[in-house]
């Protein structure tokens, strides 16, 4: 079942003057009820000005967004409730952080939401274990804490509305290999217990091919490839040209075939080391 | 949203204005813009007009960008066209009612001045479109110059006005950015009372002062990275030439300025 739609939506920034540029040509896209999304482009391919139609920041010059069946600015002043529903974290979201208190930062959506002071504690506690954030940070300046960790508050600030979807642009971007492997599995983690539809916008194939259940490809303001992981990793040619990758062990496995070697197609790390199993007679571990 | 708003106005196109030497254009625009309180007659007005129309032509520069600049002034203009007609003295009557007197001389004075501020945002509008932002700033260094000479430090107030007009896109990049994400947790910057819009700016304004300063940091390390030490021994990229197209508009400034001056003797069906 369709959660999200989005059709025929185009965009085109500063309309009617010499910068004008068009973001997005008529984009289709259909997000199903608890699925993992990814949405994969280079640099300038209309993803974020995507992401920000997903709830109502940007309103679409032509075509609409419907979730739940109706169109998202069916009723304008509803949007703020939209925004509520599909939780958007923008990339470097501690950039944004502004409270005193960790508290107080997280609680910020909860209590533009007009919940109550119990609900909001409740929320802020829920979203603070789901982040794996220790208890006693709860009156700390955000401020004081370590990169990684004000990007927790940050994202803890968007799981504490908890929305229906969550919309994630680039959210390991800037942080160490094993920071982005600890908040990918919280993501996971999450995901799985809430149940939670999740849509993130990654540069990085191996989270991709880890993560997502669909992938869409976005080049030149269009969607070009949607798929199962398996399926846009094939055409990994073209995704070369269009200065995006494949991930690495696919590369690896790539080179062997043209070498001779019958292996099947893998996009993970651990589906390689299963197949490589039967050929090394169970010599090799999980590690 | 303030998307829209174009800082330092440059419009690219490539025309005879834009590639003016920007230390000319400046002296052309003082020049001009002390012409136009010369004009004090219907046929110095016309020139003017005329002067100016020619110039949007020459400028490539679509004439409604030059109408838009004109929208905000609206007010002041209507507001100082009825104080003239009020306050300006006249002998000869046209319309009288009650203690209110309307004379051909204030009539006459109100659509001038109303005139003249018309030609001086558009005069000054072609500096701003047809130079750009650091063009402007080496030039004003360099007319200061001579400010050198009573210890003021030209060099240091050019390139902060540089570095403040290159970041005003960054910033309103930022803000944009920081707003849509506050207005993502449901931050509501449109309704409420002038009390609450303004607290409502606090989740703004925090993260973009801290944000300024981490770019402040930045950038002053990346400069003393690379040796910055102020203007001394200091030479430029791009040299500011002025060639003979310069001095030819110049020449041509002048020239429309004393047409000015003429024409204010000429008297058309007893007006001037």
């Amino acid at each position: 079942m369709e959660i999200l739609e989005i059709n025929n939506v185009s965009y085109v920034y500063s309309k009617g003057t010499p910068f004008e540029h068009l973001a997005l040509d008529n984009i289709n896209l259909k997000i199903k009820q608890g699925e993992t999304l990814a949405i994969i482009g280079h640099t300038g391919s209309g993803k974020s000005t995507l992401i920000q139609h997903l709830n109502g920041l940007f309103k679409a010059q032509s075509g609409t967004v419907v979730f739940q069946g109706k169109d998202i600015w069916a009723d304008k002043k509803n949007i703020k409730n939209i925004r509520f529903k599909i939780g958007l974290c923008f990339q470097y979201p501690e950039y944004q952080l502004f409270e005193e208190s960790v508290y107080k930062d997280i609680a910020f959506g909860p209590k533009n939401m007009g919940l109550e002071e119990d609900e909001i504690r409740q929320r802020v506690q829920r979203a603070m274990q789901y982040m794996e954030l220790p208890e006693r940070y709860i009156d700390r300046s955000p401020f004081d804490l370590s990169g990684g960790q004000k990007r927790k508050v940050a994202l803890a600030g968007i799981l504490a509305m908890e929305p229906d979807i969550l919309v994630l642009d680039e959210p390991t971007a800037g942080l160490d290999p094993a920071a982005k492997n600890h908040l990918f599995d919280l993501i996971q983690k999450y995901k799985e217990q809430s149940g939670t539809t999740v849509v993130f916008v990654s540069h990085s194939m191996e989270d991709v091919a880890k993560l997502a259940e669909r992938i869409v490809v976005m080049n030149d303001s269009k969607v070009v490839m949607e798929g199962k992981p398996a399926e846009v990793f094939e055409h990994a040619e073209t995704l070369l040209k269009m200065g995006l990758s494949v991930p690495e062990i696919t590369k690896v496995f790539m080179k062997l075939k043209k070498k001779g070697y019958s292996l099947p197609s893998v996009y993970t790390v651990e589906d390689a080391l299963q197949s490589l199993q039967p050929l090394i007679g169970g010599m090799c571990h999980d590690s | 949203m303030i998307h829209d708003i174009s800082f330092g106005q440059y419009y690219p196109a490539s025309s005879v204005l834009h590639k003016l030497d920007a230390r000319f254009k400046i002296i052309m625009t003082l020049v001009l813009v002390v012409g136009v309180f010369f004009c004090n007659s219907v046929c110095s007005i016309a020139l003017a007009a005329l002067f100016c129309i020619t110039m949007m032509l020459l400028s490539k520069i679509p004439i409604p960008t030059f109408l838009k600049n004109l929208k905000p002034l609206i007010p002041i203009i209507i507001l100082t066209f009825i104080l003239n007609i009020i306050y300006v003295p006249g002998e000869h009557v046209i319309w009288s009612v009650w203690k209110f007197q309307l004379t051909t001389e204030a009539l006459q004075t109100a659509v001038f001045i109303a005139f003249r501020i018309v030609l001086l945002v558009i005069i000054t509008s072609f500096l701003t479109y047809t130079t750009t932002p650091t063009a402007l700033t080496s030039a004003i260094e360099d007319l200061l110059k001579w400010l050198k000479l009573f210890k003021v430090d030209v060099h240091s107030i050019a390139m902060m006005m540089s570095i403040a007009l290159r970041f005003i896109p960054t910033l309103i990049d930022e803000i944009n950015k920081i707003i849509n994400a506050q207005k993502a947790r449901g931050a509501d910057f449109d309704s409420g009372n002038v009390i609450h819009k303004l607290k409502a700016l606090v989740p703004v304004l925090i993260p973009l002062f801290i944000s300024s300063f981490r770019r402040a940091y930045e950038l002053a390390n990346a400069m003393e990275c690379r040796c910055y030490n102020g203007g001394e021994g200091r030479t430029k990229l791009k040299t500011m030439q002025s060639g003979l197209k310069d001095y030819i508009a110049l020449g041509v400034c002048l020239a429309v300025v004393s047409g000015f001056i003429l024409l204010n003797m000429i008297k058309i069906a007893g007006v001037y």
